[in-house]
């Protein structure tokens, strides 16, 4: 988990569950990474649904 | 300065090159792989129980976390609810943040703070353990840790929570595995009301809802004070006749009108402090704007005498809402017999607002003084 912490410092977060909770809360200080989470999903679905 | 995207913290142009370079495990945007690999976990029956000091080194050592101070919120069964820093109020995040997430043990954890307790810390952190019992969330460990070090003090394995402190601050290691203490909370057995606003008259088909609804609209605006006559015949006609205990609360402005009134509670009322419990969430959580409560039961009995069980909670609520930084204004007994009121036979202190020149936005030229006191109270301002 040590490598998480530059994404930590990124959006100025103490812990994990603090970056979750940005996320669940749709914050807009974590819009990319949403848009960037959601494009990541909707990729996945995608493989899944070919395969 | 702008914050850095994060397109451009890994050096990509757009979503789908990042994309890429986590699907090919690229070691330049690790941490976002580990990021979504921590997202992706299945969590259905992941339940993290800390119960031990073992256990919660554990949790702290995988868990980055910045200088600061934390709160673990665990249930009944030490499972951990949730992780949070702690900003402003302590000790009022610490009970709404409890209450909302219905934690039961908390544990408080200082990040690369200085690990000594001072004599006034081990009293405010015992002070905080005392006013969070009053809402029945047990403070189980008090932890001071530093990062990249084996040092740390801890509140249970130095005694400083009970009345056996020792003073022999400092440990380097963690020496054995304790137990901590769990609450012995009860189930919360009355049924909270789900239909708390009945705002539309066409909804309304029921007797008692329509009383509630009366009631509720009647009583909006009258004050405790001039109007105390009307609030009670208002609460008899909804409540009198109920054959099940209902619980109530009228939130009081500071011209002591009553901003709203809800019914919390039907059935058989534990009286016990998990109920206490929800009555602070409610409050805690309350968006407008008041000044004190009022709270309010029915006796289906008929009986207005208030039992020692009445008595013991009017206590422990008008406790509870000075901790939350309000006042317990009074304690209405509604049977089809009459209204009590524990200001009016002296259980509780007169604490309406009496100042008539605010209240009124008068001037010092006010034709009618009335008497907003308690009729005990000696003085008289005409």
């Amino acid at each position: 988990m040590d490598k998480i912490n530059e994404l930590l410092e990124l959006y100025e977060v103490a812990s994990i569950e603090e970056l979750e909770e940005l996320i669940k809360n749709k914050d807009e200080k974590v819009k990319d990474l949403i848009e960037f989470l959601d494009y990541y999903k909707k990729q996945e679905d995608d493989r899944s649904g070919e395969q | 300065m702008k914050r850095k995207s994060i397109y451009s913290m890994y050096d990509c142009k757009n979503r789908e090159e990042l994309y890429r370079k986590v699907k090919n495990n690229d070691e330049k945007v690790k941490s976002l792989v580990e990021f979504i690999n921590h997202l992706k976990r299945d969590r259905t029956n992941e339940m993290l129980q800390i119960n031990s000091n073992i256990k919660l080194h554990n949790y702290l050592d995988s868990n980055y976390r910045k200088e600061g101070e934390y709160v673990l919120l665990l249930d009944t069964q030490h499972n951990l609810i949730k992780d949070l820093k702690l900003k402003g109020n302590i000790r009022r995040e610490i009970i709404k943040e409890a209450l909302n997430a219905n934690a039961k043990n908390v544990i408080l954890v200082n990040q690369d703070k200085d690990l000594n307790f001072t004599k006034s810390g081990i009293q405010k952190v015992n002070k905080l353990k005392e006013a969070l019992h009053n809402f029945e969330i047990n403070l189980v460990e008090n932890l001071s840790v530093k990062k990249d070090s084996k040092d740390y003090h801890s509140f249970v394995e130095l005694g400083l929570f009970e009345e056996n402190i020792k003073y022999n601050l400092g440990s380097s290691e963690i020496q054995e595995t304790y137990i901590l203490p769990a609450s012995d909370s009860k189930d919360f057995q009355a049924k909270e009301y789900t239909d708390r606003y009945i705002r539309d008259f066409k909804n309304v088909n029921r007797t008692t809802d329509f009383l509630k609804f009366f009631a509720e609209k009647q009583l909006k605006g009258l004050s405790m004070v001039e109007n105390a006559e009307k609030v009670k015949q208002s609460l008899k006609v909804e409540l009198s006749e109920r054959e099940k205990e209902i619980f109530s609360i009228m939130y009081i402005d500071k011209a002591n009108r009553i901003v709203k009134k809800e019914n919390l509670f039907e059935g058989t009322i534990d009286r016990s402090t998990v109920y206490i419990r929800e009555l602070a969430k409610k409050v805690i959580n309350e968006k407008n704007d008041f000044d004190g409560i009022v709270i309010v039961h029915n006796h289906p009995s008929g009986s207005l005498k208030p039992s020692e069980e009445d008595i013991l909670l009017t206590g422990k609520v008008k406790k509870i809402f000075e901790e939350l930084g309000t006042e317990l204004k009074d304690h209405l007994i509604v049977s089809r017999t009459g209204v009590t009121s524990f200001c009016e036979i002296g259980i509780l202190e007169n604490k309406y607002n009496n100042d008539i020149d605010s209240k009124l936005g008068v001037n010092g030229h006010s034709k009618h003084r009335i008497d907003f006191r308690h009729k005990d109270n000696t003085e008289l301002e005409r």
